[in-house]
């Protein structure tokens, strides 16, 4: 055996798996473009996990904005969805969400679904805007 | 000299009452959409009953969800225009004759309200906060689904009035916290909820009439329980009920009658009127304020108001005013083949004339002390 080709074809084949454990998200949908302070609204997303290990998936929401305010929030929240997906490969998931703020415009949406194996997605991206 | 006398409500059918179903609470979210009126064309066929709603709002959500709940999946359409509603107002509206006419006749008009949130109003900053919850997939049945002139709707109904609410906020329609435990009666009754929102392209200030068709008699009810919740104080509600007799309210809502003598002017009607109400049925009462033939009317020239004087005999308008906290039943309408036509002229008495029940006093003296003189 040619140890130089195999030993960089197994770290080749650790690095496939190492990227193909992160969950993978669909595009956001949310419920309403728009907003008042306080106003329940939904984001709605597909998570694809080839290792099937979304049960414990945590959900983790990052809001900021307003994008053109003059004022920044920036807030988090986070939500289990324990016991759901529990060897899912894939999964449709909705997050109700409830921001409160006194500053009105775009806020950009991050969200992220961390498996059972603490793999962490890329963040799915939407925009809600805060009407008076 | 008062009206002809209304029918007494204890008069029982001796038919069975036709019954049809369906109208609309309004629900909105934090912002106060706020429902100003209702006026709702009922008919009761032998076969189907159908359900013309048109509702007047104030506020610019322009993703209010109008949860209406049903006794079976409704035939649901646009297009019926305002105007029939117009015509059948027109000439079913309070006439009044005799008295001080001169008082201002603007006064007929709904009273203006306060305007009032849908009890979420806030004052001072706030801080910004997020919270956020994890919605398990509701479990709900889905009956029908489709896209009718501005509205997206949805028939559905659920075990649990929580998973039919986040299926709403989910797709877009807006229930109201709170609402859940009027909803849930509902489904445990058996009912299905049509949910309306205006669709993304539709003009957010405008509100179209709808018609609901449903097969078979049901009962005639109007959700106010549901209305509640979004409602204004003092919220007018005129209903005409199209059948072959005369339609008195039922058991939880009284029927009222408002005495000429007690109204005066015109511009008093709705004083007393709202007084009647409160006075004899403890604010949930209707008064009949026109029940007659169908042949007395016109259509106007409105093809869908002519359609319905050619092929029912009788038409009934019901007019109450009725605050949120007073809407803890739904009235329910039935025909009664032994109610009495009520005219919409009301006559008042002549400035400075005795009420009648003084007037025979005055009268049974004079005669008495006439006969005395003769003895």
């Amino acid at each position: 055996m040619n140890l130089r080709i195999f030993l960089p074809a197994i770290a080749a084949l650790a690095a496939c798996g190492e990227a193909t454990s992160k969950p993978e998200l669909s595009e956001v949908t949310l419920s309403h473009l728009e907003v008042r302070s306080g106003d329940e609204f939904f984001a709605s997303f597909a998570a694809i996990d080839p290792d099937g290990d979304l049960d414990r998936a945590m959900v983790s929401i990052e809001i900021k904005g307003p994008e053109d305010g003059e004022e920044e929030v920036e807030l988090e929240s986070a939500v289990h969805t324990a016991e759901v997906y529990a060897g899912d490969v894939e999964a449709n998931m909705s997050i109700g969400l409830r921001l409160r703020t006194p500053y009105l415009g775009v806020y950009g949406i991050n969200l992220r679904v961390t498996d059972g194996g603490g793999h962490e997605s890329e963040p799915a991206i939407a925009r809600i805007n805060v009407i008076p | 000299m008062k009206l002809l006398p209304l029918a007494a409500p204890a008069l029982i059918s001796i038919l069975a009452p036709q019954r049809a179903e369906a109208c609309g609470g309004f629900f909105c979210g934090t912002q106060p959409v706020l429902q100003t009126a209702e006026r709702i064309i009922f008919v009761l066929d032998e076969d189907k009953t159908t359900a013309f709603i048109q509702l007047q709002y104030a506020g610019n959500d322009p993703s209010f969800a109008w949860i209406v709940p049903v006794p079976a999946v409704p035939e649901v359409e646009v297009n019926v225009g305002q105007a029939m509603f117009d015509t059948l107002d027109a000439q079913t509206q309070p006439i009044f004759m005799g008295g001080d006419l001169s008082a201002d006749a603007g006064a007929l008009a709904a009273q203006d309200a306060g305007a009032i949130g849908c009890g979420f109003g806030s004052g001072g900053v706030i801080a910004p906060s997020l919270s956020a919850r994890y919605v398990p997939p509701p479990e709900v049945n889905i009956y029908a689904s489709a896209r009718v002139g501005p509205y997206d709707y949805v028939t559905l109904d659920a075990r649990d009035a929580r998973d039919l609410n986040d299926w709403l906020g989910i797709n877009g329609y807006r229930p109201v916290p709170g609402s859940e435990p009027i909803v849930q009666e509902y489904l445990d009754q058996g009912m299905k909820l049509l949910a309306l929102k205006l669709a993304p392209s539709a003009d957010a200030t405008t509100v179209e009439p709808i018609k609901l068709t449903y097969t078979g008699g049901e009962m005639c009810m109007i959700p106010l329980k549901l209305t509640a919740i979004a409602s204004q104080p003092n919220l007018e509600i005129v209903t005409w009920v199209f059948g072959q007799a005369r339609a008195v309210p039922d058991l939880e809502f009284g029927e009222v009658f408002v005495d000429p003598v007690e109204i005066g002017t015109p511009a008093n009607y709705l004083r007393a009127f709202g007084e009647a109400v409160d006075r004899q049925a403890g604010g949930r009462g209707f008064v009949t304020e026109y029940a007659n033939s169908t042949a007395r009317l016109s259509a106007r020239g409105n093809e869908t108001l002519a359609a319905l004087l050619e092929n029912h005999a009788y038409v009934t308008r019901l007019r109450t005013f009725i605050d949120p906290f007073e809407m803890t039943a739904d009235p329910v309408f039935t025909e009664d083949p032994t109610g009495v036509e009520v005219s919409n002229v009301i006559v008042l008495p002549a400035t400075g004339t005795l009420s009648s029940g003084l007037m025979f006093a005055v009268m049974g003296i004079v005669g008495w002390m006439k006969a005395r003189r003769r003895s």
